[in-house]
């Protein structure tokens, strides 16, 4: 006998992204929440690779391809200041997602000239319980010194191989933001998963 | 929008492999223990995890070797890594750290074999891809075994052996000379 259930429930890890949207003298001007399951395929590898303890090849964020094999920095996310190549990162495209992609369609480098943004360091906070759940909130700030708005329609995560960056998620911003000189972006990523 | 699930496919084979039942199913799979060794490795910052024996131990990043974080690939006859089976129907709770009744690996009362643990690479699906976790149990014990919870054992280097996943499942039960396929099917897929 075969038997299937019909009904599928999605009990996976999910996140949500919180921007807030700040002065230059740190008074919130805006914040809103946007869902976002926007995880791409090299997530899925990477979790392959630890798991199978095994490697595959993947496509870094630079566009080349790379043997992906088991590494303790595997997942890592957390960065420093001024480092635009990892952590979560900021771009101006609106492209639509799709689940092949291997990085953000035009990301903002870190720095004060034109079309750039100041990276904050990417934190990780440790877990928190919620409501039938447990989450992970990852947090960048982003400050705009270049002298003219820039409009971030992007967001997204690299995560650190040992040689190079892959991209684990990417998320077209339903509501692009206009970032004004001197004003910063903060942007927060709940990581979760919920058991009820 | 991408959709990450799992979901858990069971085949009961008789004697000479023919199949009996099959039932696939979603899994609710996580349990706290997986959630902190992510964030271990996102923040790359040593936490605490439970190991299966109850204590508590810190993730040890200062060492090459916890490259073997998250590991699941057990051999045949491990029955502290991949995916583990038990005979107790207990709630399923976040905070739980093993099975609540595992069946070890042996042809004694109450024993399966377990299988070596094959972990197939990404296959591409429709819009999307996916992970296949699988293992075969057989049972020579010379009486049924009810099987009623399954879950995932991993390895994470100062911890040791820790679960990442349970359900509890309608119970199966294996008759002497059957044998149970266990596949945790892990999908990533356009919405």
């Amino acid at each position: 006998m075969t038997q299937k259930l019909k009904t599928e429930l999605d009990l996976g890890l999910k996140y949500d992204i919180e921007l807030e949207l700040r002065d230059k003298d740190g008074k919130l001007l805006k914040k809103w929440v946007q869902e976002g399951r926007s995880w791409v395929k090299w997530f899925l590898y990477e979790l392959y690779v630890q798991i199978a303890q095994s490697s595959i090849t993947v496509t870094r964020t630079d566009g080349t391809s790379y043997t992906q094999g088991t590494d303790r920095q595997n997942f890592s996310i957390g960065t420093t200041y001024g480092d635009s190549g990892r952590g979560i990162i900021v771009g101006t495209s609106n492209l639509a997602w799709s689940i092949e992609q291997y990085k953000l369609d035009a990301p903002v480098s870190h720095g004060n000239s034109s079309g750039q943004l100041l990276y904050g360091a990417t934190t990780v906070d440790d877990v928190t319980s919620m409501t039938n759940g447990y989450r992970i909130f990852v947090t960048r700030v982003f400050t705009n010194a270049s002298g003219a708005s820039i409009i971030v329609k992007e967001t997204g995560i690299y995560s650190l191989l040992y040689a190079g960056c892959v991209m684990l998620a990417r998320d077209v911003l339903t509501t692009p933001v206009e970032v004004q000189n001197l004003q910063s972006l903060t942007v927060r990523y709940c990581i979760y998963f919920t058991y009820a | 929008m991408s959709k990450l699930k799992c979901e858990i496919e069971l085949e009961l084979k008789d004697k000479d492999g023919k199949l009996l039942e099959k039932r696939r199913f979603p899994s609710h799979t996580f349990v706290l223990n997986f959630f902190t060794l992510l964030d271990v490795h996102l923040a790359y910052r040593s936490m605490s995890i439970t190991k299966i024996d109850g204590t508590t131990a810190n993730v040890n990043l200062s060492d090459l070797n916890a490259s073997q974080d998250f590991g699941a690939n057990g051999s045949y006859g491990d029955a502290n890594k991949g995916i583990v089976i038990g005979t107790s129907d207990t709630p399923y709770s976040p905070t739980q750290y093993k099975l609540q009744s595992i069946i070890s690996h042996g042809s004694g009362s109450g024993q399966m074999f377990y299988g070596i643990q094959n972990i197939d690479q990404p296959q591409q699906v429709t819009n999307g891809y996916r992970i296949v976790l699988s293992r075969v149990f057989n049972n020579a014990s010379g009486a049924s075994i009810t099987v009623k919870e399954i879950g995932i054992y991993m390895y994470a280097l100062g911890v040791g052996y820790f679960l990442a996943a349970r359900d509890v499942i309608t119970p199966v039960t294996v008759a002497n000379g059957q044998s149970l396929t266990v596949r945790y099917i892990i999908s990533l897929t356009s919405s």
